[in-house]
């Protein structure tokens, strides 16, 4: 380059005469991205407008959201003031929206892996190729293998529309979301197993006497309402009860915390119940209208004295007597909290049944501070694909006569088995939506290994995750602040005040920002391009929100009217229990040699030198879907591993060292993290916040901070009953590094 | 490095209407070549009008790089969308992703959408432009260089220095480091020198 050129020089010379033909052409070519207008004055654009509709989906619990808005620009989120439900209140994950919204990692265009899976090159692509693509590969395997040979992962809002075109019109049985196999299906099978209810957290807890947590760790593990109901009920006087083997957020409110041995849960379960039982300390009158097979559980947990549970569960005998007689003395208005992420240990549908006897036993159903359902608003339509005749053939469950008492859909592991072993059948397509299954499935070899057999694997979502690395085709989904896509209903937060109950649609705060399409259109234009155009039941997803919201004679224009939410009156929730059955004794489960009352399956201990891996959330996370936040990952870069502090002492660690992670199988933490030497946590444990530890470097901001404790679960246990997996069996040692 | 350029011949006397369309074309090349090439019979066009402007500046050295890119290069429409992609769009998983908007670089939240590009937008409209129809932010770098090929074409100079000086220098000077640490592609590469050579204060 000449050095002493200057651009005022050069445009003097006669040398640019030569390039003067070729500019021309590309400049007459050119469509120019600025067009003239009037000219406008400063400050013309500075209105701010509160824009109202917001859905959150930072976590599941969908708070009701209003945006500041400003050119188009969305500079805040706050809760809708009109919400009974989170009100104006939101969590920090909730306020890091905006970040969400304008990171600039976030998936843009459609991309076309032009490399090799795991190691991508990407090829930006139009969308008609993208769809061209994705219709012409997976119709290809389809009619090669049948719809069976289609696996799909899901997960939130932007996924059900998805889901059920792959699994009602093309009619594939391989469908599995974590959100059930990897989190609350077994609480929700296990309950319904015992009383008849998915519970949800609907735990009365703003009205009740005692809490009683199971490794819950609210505070750390926020969602407003439900942060509000748990906070007002302390506030009024509220017992709480925490078993965790961590001196966690909740433990350190709590009235009586037990540090228990962790996967004994089920042990102290079964001793409290037989000792309330042995001294009728239950509800004797509900049992006996309410209970099922009462007689063989309680002759069937009569094995569980409270010296036994003690030596299992390393708590002493007076703490579970102090426990036991807290919530017999509170009866019926004890919140049995059935936790969310439940799937630990491989045995957690037998805890889960635990908490729901335990429950029917003290009578804590249908009453104020007990298990209550809220009556929400009914009559919102669900739209669905047109299931065709041959739906479900194939179904990898039926076929091998396993896991009876499973969530929706078809457990992961034997999806994942039967892709890699190509038995009984191939699985050649691969549709992961929404969800980042390197982080959310244990096994990351057999899940890679599981996707490098595809034929096709295409990945849609709104951030390059670790999955995306695995994509023949990545596509870029609208985020929930740019889309229509659910309704999220309920009711007033606190039963004890006047009963209302609330619809609201979740509606666009902005416009889509990029090539970004919501996942409507995009199932819709696949399924056109797999030969299911005539099966489309909805042509856009306002269509969709229309159809839902019109059996109530609502719709959008007047919904954002009313401030971005229906409010209507609403039901007292309390009663009703005429119907209640409490199945101490499961017949059902008794005919599948399940064990019918809730049995103690012991956990392997540790071995010699290693630490229980036990893992949870931040509030500041919800595990990888915000990890990458700018905002987020600010306040909390890194999750530091907790270590006993005596336990530090014995293996030379100090706060703040810095330490990868090897677990039983020799399988090392591919990144580092620091120590957090504390007495709030057992020796035979060590504790992570989950979702850290980002391999994708396209996720800049957290690419490669903390460590990714899903990497160190590779033992894979099986919830027999559920087929659900448990994750909280692999063991580590920590190497101090440097 | 080459040395300074002796052969270049400065002509006698000021034609500045001429030298204004050469410059508003060239910044319209510079834009073009920052767009993602998606129109494969365009890509020829301005690869070879930035071989030829490269030439008349005397750059040997770039030239050389180019020439040899185009040589070995068995589909060029392929290649160079590939590198955009990695470069601008989405990185493979050896080197990151530089972002072309001035958000992410001046701001210090490094989002988009910042307040960055809300001062940009709002400089186009006061000098009477807004975007075409675009799903870009207006602080895409392409954008920024055809708003200035667009001033200088009305012969808006003052504007074009008060903006190259006020929003654009400021994160380019950055933004083109970061490209250089993260790609050997000539096209880009030379793209950038010829960006900075083109907007950067006259000494």
């Amino acid at each position: 380059m000449a050095m002493n050129l200057t651009r005022r020089n050069f445009l003097k010379t006669a040398s640019i005469a030569a390039a003067s033909v070729p500019l021309s052409r590309v400049a007459a070519r050119a469509e120019s991205g600025v067009v003239k207008t009037p000219q406008v004055a400063p400050g013309s654009f500075k209105n701010t407008k509160t824009v109202v509709g917001g859905v959150c989906e930072m976590c599941f619990w969908r708070c009701q959201l209003v945006g500041k808005v400003r050119d188009g620009r969305l500079l805040k989120l706050e809760g809708n003031p009109k919400s009974i439900d989170n009100g104006v209140s939101l969590c920090a994950r909730g306020n890091g929206g905006v970040a969400m919204l304008y990171d600039p990692d976030r998936l843009k265009y459609p991309l076309k892996n032009v490399g090799k899976r795991g190691e991508p090159k990407w090829e930006r692509i139009s969308w008609d190729e993208a769809l061209d693509i994705c219709g012409k590969k997976l119709k290809e395997i389809v009619d090669k293998h049948g719809a069976k040979s289609l696996a799909i992962f899901p997960h939130g809002s932007t996924a059900r529309y998805p889901m059920d075109f792959f699994e009602r019109t093309v009619g594939t049985p391989n469908v599995s979301e974590p959100s059930f196999f990897q989190c609350r299906g077994v609480r929700d099978m296990a309950y319904i197993t015992t009383l008849e209810i998915a519970p949800d957290e609907e735990v009365d807890m703003a009205n009740t006497k005692v809490i009683f947590l199971v490794g819950s760790h609210l505070g750390e593990n926020i969602h407003v309402s439900h942060m509000k109901k748990y906070l007002k009920g302390l506030e009024r006087g509220a017992k709480l009860v925490v078993l965790d083997p961590r001196f966690s957020a909740a433990a350190s409110k709590a009235h009586v915390w037990v540090p228990i041995r962790p996967g004994t849960d089920t042990a102290m379960l079964l001793a409290i119940m037989n000792y309330l039982i042995e001294n009728e300390k239950y509800a004797v009158d509900f049992v006996e209208e309410h209970g099922e097979g009462f007689e063989e559980f309680a002759e069937g947990i009569k094995e569980w004295t409270l010296e036994r549970a003690a030596a299992e569960c390393d708590v002493p005998v007076a703490q579970i007597k102090q426990v036991a007689d807290l919530l017999a003395e509170n009866m019926p208005n004890v919140a049995i909290h059935p936790g969310r992420h439940v799937t630990w240990y491989g045995n957690d549908f037998q805890r889960e049944r635990a908490l729901a006897c335990l429950t029917g036993l003290l009578g804590a159903v249908g009453v104020q501070g007990g298990l209550v359902k809220p009556k929400g608003p009914k009559g919102i339509k669900r739209i669905n694909w047109p299931k065709a005749e041959t739906a479900g053939e194939g179904d990898l469950r039926r076929m091998q006569d396993v896991h009876h008492f499973h969530p929706p859909g078809c457990p992961t592991e034997l999806i994942r088995e039967a892709a890699i072993s190509g038995d009984p059948y191939p699985i050649k397509g691969c549709v992961i939506w929404g969800q980042n299954m390197i982080q959310t499935i244990p096994g990351q070899d057999r899940t890679i290994k599981m996707l490098e057999q595809m034929d096709f694997v295409l990945c849609t979502d709104i951030m390059p995750t670790d999955i995306t690395m695995y994509a023949d085709i990545l596509l870029p989904d609208c985020s929930y602040l740019e889309k229509y896509d659910f309704i999220k209903t309920g009711t007033q937060w606190d039963f004890s005040d006047e009963h209302q109950q609330y619809i609201a649609p979740r509606m666009a705060l902005v416009e889509p920002g990029f090539e970004r399409k919501d996942s409507v259109w995009i199932v819709n234009e696949i399924a056109k391009r797999m030969g299911y155009g005539d099966k489309i039941p909805v042509a856009s997803q306002e269509e969709m929100m229309a159809q839902s919201l019109d059996g109530l004679g609502l719709t959008l224009d007047k919904i954002r009217e009313e401030g971005g939410i229906h409010i209507q009156p609403g039901e007292d929730p309390y009663g009703n229990n005429d119907d209640l059955l409490v199945h101490f004794f499961s017949e059902e489960m008794d005919d599948y040699d399940y064990p019918a009352i809730p049995t103690y399956i012991p956990v392997e201990s540790p071995p010699a030198g290693f630490m229980r891996l036990l893992y949870g959330r931040t509030p500041l996370h919800t595990f990888n879907r915000s990890i990458n936040n700018p905002w987020l990952i600010h306040e909390a870069p890194i999750n530091p591993v907790w270590v006993n502090d005596k336990v530090a002492v014995r293996l030379g660690l100090k706060h703040g060292d810095t330490v990868r992670l090897v677990n039983q199988d020799g399988v090392e933490s591919r990144t580092t993290t620091t120590v957090k030497v504390t007495p709030g946590i057992r020796e035979d444990a060590v504790y992570l916040y989950h979702g850290y530890g980002t391999r994708n470097k396209e996720m800049t901001f957290s690419v490669d901070k903390g460590v990714d404790d899903t990497s160190l679960i590779t033992k894979i246990t099986i919830d027999p009953e559920s087929g659900a997996h448990g994750m909280r069996n692999n063991f580590v040692k920590l190497v101090k590094v440097g | 490095m080459l040395q300074a350029n002796s052969a270049i011949h400065t002509s006698p006397g000021t034609d500045t209407q001429q030298e204004t369309a050469k410059l508003a074309d060239v910044y319209t090349l510079l834009a073009q070549l920052m767009r993602y090439p998606e129109d494969t019979a365009n890509v020829a066009l301005l690869v070879q009008a930035q071989l030829e402007l490269v030439l008349a500046l005397d750059w040997h050295e770039e030239a050389e790089m180019l020439q040899y890119w185009h040589a070995q290069c068995q589909d060029l429409p392929s290649d160079l969308r590939i590198e955009y992609t990695r470069l601008f769009i989405t990185a493979a998983t050896c080197r990151s992703t530089v972002p072309p908007y001035a958000s992410v670089h001046a701001d210090s939240e490094a989002l988009l959408q910042g307040r960055t590009t809300e001062r940009i937008h709002d400089f186009y409209r006061s000098c009477g432009y807004e975007l075409a129809s675009v799903a870009e932010p207006a602080d895409h770098i392409w954008l920024q260089l055809d708003f200035l090929a667009a001033l200088v074409r009305e012969g808006r100079h003052a504007e074009e220095e008060q903006f190259l000086a006020s929003l654009f220098r400021p994160w380019f000077v950055t933004f083109k480091e970061k490209c250089f640490q993260a790609t050997a592609h000539p096209v880009y590469r030379v793209t950038l020198i010829l960006i900075d050579f083109f907007t950067k204060e006259e000494q």
